[in-house]
């Protein structure tokens, strides 16, 4: 188990919804990150898998500051990032860094390499060098200022005048004159730098090139001379440039060929060796994920549901979501060794996702309530016709359609009647829940998809479809949002399998 | 089932002329397919295999043209000007759905444009076909969605409704250019399913055109691994997985996470993958071979058998030049 050190980075109850700006017909926000709880430790991967649209990107946007938060708890050094004025902020962006997916378009086609690698040295007015004098001084100079307490030392001056200069910096010693002057009450250094800023900037470009493996013939390049999997290796020098302590990498190989994939990896994990390096490695690879990341969140609409050391994650998965992202790996390279579960539908609307377990309406291993005993397959399909009635209710009508009702055509109706029949077509269901069923069938005909939706939901919803499922501790660091953690009920693997037995 | 194949490319050359050179995006592919069959193109970006697939249904636009080889489609060749007469027997689905479907006709209007054409079908008839069609590839609620316009569907309903659309012309062929390329891996599992449910119940055949590994291990009978314009490597797909005989094949394979223990580096290919400007005098992955030596320089190797109906590309098989004719 990795050491519980204080977090580089604790997420606590983070929420970030999209709002529409337009004024009219306001939607209800898109809930992008919905209430997550994620501590990112100091020198870890923690690799953040789910599919699109789970909140992945914007979960990895609000922690460095990109995306403003809607409410909860971004947490560094004791500080809330969320709440930061601008010169805080400015200050948090050096210390943090992000690679984006589509090296394509994320870098400015008419800019040289040298001028994106230094563009964030150039913002931040970079470098402004700290000094550290050994007793009691006044620093004076250009470009210099005093260090802070627990800050990274550039300049070290001894009382005799000798200067040392931290070995990240492309500065030699001899570029650096201090003049101790004794005279007054404490003595005052006065540092002079030889080599300007821009040269100093420069130089720090070459190293950063250098350190991801292109050459200081490819500082006087442009970008559409390289290609992919060099394009990246020059995001994440940019990235780099500022010497951050944790980086967010949004996807940063999932546009490249697997032998430079490869390669990106490989850089990716000397960088963290030498650097020491904390990631947050944002991927639907699971793959990829297996083989970078220390511990492996998983999100679904906006959830992590299930959080844990990667190995342990794989070889037993806690979460239903968890064990069919594994089960969908194509090929040899997913650890599930059953049937392959092939989820339902896509993920709901995060505008109006469901008031219990997210997952409910594509779960595998969903508890069934009591009240009827009927097979697997047959509540799969009840849930099914909730989902079409929610779809139809959310659905504009098309002006045909309304035109079609306004006369008084049953075409909709017929058409629903026909998907009913389809759908229950061989499911035998008894005598109680048949007619709960023709009841939502004739609400929705009659236009109220709403209530059929609901009627549905009282009489065959389970706990899952009201219960929202807080993260249950699963032991050895472990957690999982998942109601089947509770010991009354059989657990997630065990129970698809029983399922996939039964339902050939 | 006849033993002749639905569709045999034979030594297929497509070049690309441009103001300063000619490239040979395909140089020489040879591969078949049987009826019912599924057989992979694997390879990287630029490899040539998207090429391959368009010049299957005739697609390879300015400056691009097919300068060689033959494409026979039950024995006729296509590549004689026949594709109208078969534009009906071979389908092909995209990687990107959106980019496929017009966004301002519905689904319905889409799916009965290619019934009319292919099938002669119209009116109600062409509806209720597209509905069908449309619950064939999995879509609940499909009368409703017949009338629904492209940005309503999510990413993997997009593409369930461009095969159905591909379906519409009841093809016997079916090529998949990087079907699931764009999609979430559950949705990348559904597809997946539904092709290979749809081959068992119409007996089509489908090849399919990808750079991912693990969608060849699944979905595929038979795979050809194509590099720089050229196939270095066919073999059934479990003896391809087994025991590559390519060192390319190999590295590709090594390269795939999953395979290496995640404390170990990676294993990697150094180098780019080539541009072929001429014809081929060497192997084109020489330069970038762990097993090379010398002759791989000069010599460009031709297929060589192997045991279990399977070949090579590659010098090491050929026991006159190399004493690692036996590895495997």
């Amino acid at each position: 188990m990795t050491a519980r050190e204080d977090p580089v980075v604790s997420v606590q109850s983070l929420k970030t919804y999209y709002h529409d700006d337009s004024i009219v017909g306001a939607k209800p926000p898109v809930r992008a990150v919905d209430g997550v709880d994620l501590d990112i430790r100091e020198g870890e991967t923690v690799g953040l898998v789910g599919e699109s649209g789970s909140g992945k990107t914007t979960l990895g946007r609000t922690i460095i500051g990109l995306a403003d938060a809607t409410d909860g708890v971004v947490e560094a050094d004791g500080q809330d990032v969320t709440e930061f004025d601008a010169e805080q902020a400015r200050d948090w962006q050096r210390r943090v860094g992000m690679v984006f997916q589509d090296p394509e378009e994320s870098l400015n086609d008419r800019m040289t390499i040298g001028e994106i690698v230094q563009e964030p040295l150039k913002a931040h007015d970079w470098p402004v060098l700290t000094v550290a004098v050994e007793g009691d001084a006044t620093v004076r100079g250009s470009g210099v200022r005093p260090a802070e307490p627990d800050e990274t030392v550039d300049l070290t001056v001894g009382l005799d005048g000798d200067v040392t200069v931290r070995d990240e910096l492309p500065l030699s010693a001899d570029a650096v004159t201090a003049a101790v002057d004794r005279s007054g009450d404490a003595p005052t250094v006065d540092v002079t730098v030889e080599k300007s800023r821009a040269e100093i900037r420069r130089d720090r470009a070459f190293d950063l090139l250098d350190r991801v493996g292109l050459s200081e013939q490819h500082f006087y390049r442009y970008p559409h001379q390289f290609s992919g999997g060099q394009r990246q290796r020059i995001g994440i020098a940019r990235a780099l440039a500022l010497e951050p302590e944790f980086v967010v990498l949004d996807e940063p190989v999932s546009a490249l060929d697997v032998s430079v994939q490869a390669r990106i990896i490989n850089l990716l994990e000397d960088l963290q060796d030498e650097m020491g390096l904390t990631y947050l490695f944002i991927a639907h690879d699971l793959s990829i994920v297996r083989h970078i990341a220390d511990r492996v969140a998983v999100m679904y609409l906006g959830n992590v549901v299930e959080l844990g050391p990667t190995e342990s994650v794989y070889a037993d998965p806690h979460h239903p979501y968890t064990v069919s992202l594994l089960s969908a790996i194509p090929g040899s390279g997913s650890p599930w060794t059953g049937e392959r579960i092939t989820l339902r539908g896509s993920p709901p609307n995060p505008r109006d996702p469901p008031a219990g377990c997210p997952f409910a309406t594509r779960c595998p291993a969903k508890i069934r309530p009591d009240d009827y005993d009927l097979p697997e397959r047959t509540w799969r399909a009840l849930d099914e016709l909730r989902v079409v009635f929610r779809t139809r209710a959310r659905a504009e009508a098309s002006a045909a359609e309304t035109i079609k009702r306004l006369i008084g055509l049953d075409v909709a109706g017929q058409d629903l009647r026909e998907t009913v029949s389809d759908l229950l077509a061989d499911h035998d269901l008894p005598p109680a829940a048949q007619s709960t069923v023709d009841a939502a069938v004739e609400l929705a005909a009659g236009g109220d998809d709403d209530a059929a939706a609901e009627q549905l939901r009282e009489a065959f919803g389970s706990r899952c479809d009201r219960e929202h499922p807080e993260p249950y501790d699963g032991g050895e660091d472990r957690t999982s949002q998942c109601l089947r953690q509770e010991a009354e009920y059989d657990g997630v693997a065990e129970t698809i399998r029983a399922r996939q037995e039964d339902e050939p | 089932m006849s033993d002749e194949p639905l569709l045999s490319v034979r030594d297929l050359e497509v070049v690309f002329h441009t103001e300063r050179e000619r490239i040979h995006a395909v140089d020489g592919v040879t591969f078949e397919i049987r009826e019912g069959q599924t057989v992979g193109l694997v390879g990287e970006s630029g490899s040539g295999k998207s090429v391959t697939a368009r010049s299957i249904l005739g697609l390879v636009d300015e400056p691009g043209r097919i300068e060689g080889g033959e494409i026979l489609y039950r024995g006729e060749d296509l590549t004689e000007d026949n594709w109208a007469d078969h534009r009906g027997d071979i389908a092909i689905v995209f990687q990107d759905p959106t980019n496929s479907l017009n966004p301002v006709y519905t689904i319905g209007n889409q799916i009965e444009e290619a019934l009319r054409i292919h099938q002669d079908l119209r009116g109600r008839a062409a509806t209720d076909r597209a509905i069908e069609l449309l619950e064939d590839v999995g879509i609940p609620d499909a009368p409703r969605r017949v009338d629904e316009y492209p940005h309503q569907l999510s990413g993997g309903m997009a593409q369930r409704a461009v095969i159905a659309m591909a379906l519409a012309c009841d093809p016997d062929l079916l090529v998949c250019d990087e079907p699931t390329t764009a999609l979430d891996v559950t949705i990348q599992a559904q597809i997946l399913d539904l092709l290979a449910e749809l081959q068992a119940e119409q007996d089509l055949a489908i090849l399919f055109i990808t750079h991912d590994m693990g969608v060849i291990e699944d979905a595929t009978d038979w795979v050809n691994v194509i590099y720089a314009g050229e196939v270095v490597e066919r073999a059934p797909t479990e003896a391809l997985f087994d025991h590559p005989a390519h060192p390319y094949t190999r590295a590709l394979l090594e390269s795939i996470p999953g395979r290496t223990d995640p404390d170990e580096r990676l294993p990697t290919i150094e180098g780019e993958v080539p541009t072929p400007t001429g014809p081929a005098t060497d192997c084109r992955f020489a330069p970038r071979c762990p097993e090379a030596f010398e002759d791989c320089r000069s010599v460009a190797p031709e297929h060589v058998s192997l045991d279990g109906d399977r070949s090579a590309a590659c010098l090491l098989h050929d026991p006159a030049r190399s004493d690692g004719g036996e590895r495997q």
